[in-house]
């Protein structure tokens, strides 16, 4: 975990970012849906989920449960 | 005023159902899925709750409830979706204009072919039968009512969904009269597409519909538009429900499909179904002991039919018979009922059928006045009731 930076799970859509944070914070996850900064937009707006802490572990585990995890980035 | 037409629309809508559309226009501004604002983000988590809740309700996974404006819609994306490809598509004796109307605009543009089965009301496996003598080494898909809008009669869902797993074809039901009063499930009946009204048994507002999906096909597009994702694409997304939702959603028609589907698990949908059905089978019974009154189905079982009798006078179109109904202060429909093959098969395209279609909030009463009213007007001389 890199204390202070955090990052943002990119996912095909806001009913994609609605089912991973439910998926999450059924397992004691926090998360929270936010709008892709403009300057980070890949491909044109959309929204991401935003995640605190171990990004890699938690792209895997949506993965895991069949929800396709886009891209990760930096948001601080 | 009795109203006696859900089978075109229900009426009257639940209380949580008017309250869920109030606030769609009071609490839920805002265009969900585009903005970033605390409004559209509140919205967004509304709409996403109902394709939450309209998946478990049918067996699918939640991205793949789409929204739409009604059925109709929702089979012409399914139906095009699937034969704008090509090939040959199996439907029902007994299918709605929302069927025939897109598979023979497809055939006459050269695109695909279609046989009609027949449909054996107290037969299952002649039913399915008559399906599988149609298949051919290019027919892609059954599309088929899981109740008739004329007669309610119920198809043999599970079985032809078992003979589409066999065959390698692809499944397209209509709901319209089945959905929130018939059980079903997707996963269990093997239904690929299942298209709905939100606005009948879900008891949502008009406007309203869904196209549920269970199945790897990827659908074409009738629509192009934004969605809100992947907008520096020209080309549509391909993951749902985003590639078949273009443009801006019906927020209202939504949120009162959520809160119907609320309604109904509130009360159990069995529930519902046999509160109707007893209805139907009240006046089915009645009706067959009065001489001069045509019933269209021969028997009236539990299970067997949704909740829909329909009948006519004999010697009188159907559609004057409504016409001295509302006089009466009963509200039904008459005439084809958009279904003219059901007609042809019922061999009643003349002059129509009157159709009696309860709902959940129709009480004994209203069903003993009308039957008594209809049994007046029925002994009455024909010349006498010109309007």
């Amino acid at each position: 975990m890199n204390a202070g930076t955090r990052k943002m799970l990119i996912l095909d859509s806001i009913t994609f970012a609605h089912k991973a944070r439910d998926y999450l914070m059924k397992k004691g996850i926090q998360c929270y849906i936010e709008r892709i900064p403009k300057h980070l937009h890949i491909n044109g707006c959309g929204y991401g989920l935003r995640v605190d802490r171990d990004a890699g572990i938690i792209a895997e585990m949506l993965r895991d449960a069949g929800i396709r995890v886009k891209n990760i980035i930096d948001i601080q | 005023m009795t109203y006696l037409d859900n089978a075109a629309t229900s009426y009257p809508k639940p209380a949580i159902v008017q309250k869920a559309v109030w606030d769609a226009m009071t609490i839920y501004g805002g265009n969900p899925g585009r903005s970033g604002h605390a409004m559209a983000m509140r919205v967004s988590e509304k709409i996403f709750a109902v394709r939450s809740s309209a998946a478990a309700f049918f067996g699918t996974e939640l991205e793949n409830v789409i929204f739409t404006q009604n059925c109709t819609m929702a089979l012409n994306m399914a139906i095009k979706g699937v034969m704008r490809q090509g090939g040959h598509v199996i439907l029902s004796c007994l299918e709605h204009n929302s069927v025939i109307r897109p598979i023979y605009k497809l055939h006459k543009e050269g695109i695909c072919n279609y046989s009609i089965a027949s449909v054996f009301e107290d037969n299952d496996e002649a039913t399915v039968a008559a399906f599988e003598n149609e298949i051919r080494p290019d027919t892609r898909a059954i599309v088929c009512t899981h109740a008739s809008n004329v007669s309610g009669a119920v198809l043999p869902i599970e079985a032809l969904g078992q003979l589409c797993r066999k065959k390698g074809l692809l499944f397209i039901v209509d709901a319209a009269q089945s959905a929130g009063v018939l059980p079903i499930n997707m996963k269990t009946m093997n239904i690929d597409f299942l298209c709905m009204p939100g606005h009948k048994g879900l008891y949502g507002i008009t406007g309203s519909g869904i196209l549920l999906i269970n199945s790897e096909t990827k659908l074409d597009t009738l629509l192009e538009g934004g969605t809100g994702s992947l907008s520096a694409d020209r080309e549509q997304p391909d993951f749902y429900p985003d590639r078949l939702e273009a443009g801006t959603v019906n927020t209202p028609g939504i949120l009162s499909i959520g809160a119907g589907l609320d309604f109904i698990r509130n009360m159990g949908r069995e529930n519902i179904y046999q509160r109707e059905f007893r209805h139907c089978k009240r006046l089915y019974d009645i009706l067959s002991g009065v001489q001069g009154v045509h019933l269209v189905n021969r028997n009236y079982t539990f299970g067997r039919n949704a909740p829909i009798v329909s009948f006519a006078f004999d010697g009188m179109e159907s559609e004057e018979l409504t016409r001295i109904l509302n006089r009466y202060g009963f509200a039904l429909r008459g005439g084809l009922h958009c279904a003219p093959l059901a007609h042809e098969h019922y061999n009643t395209a003349d002059g129509g059928l009157v159709r009696f279609a309860p709902s959940v909030f129709t009480s004994d009463a209203q069903v003993q006045d009308f039957s008594r009213k209809v049994q007046i007007i029925r002994k009455k001389p024909l010349g006498s009731l010109e309007l």
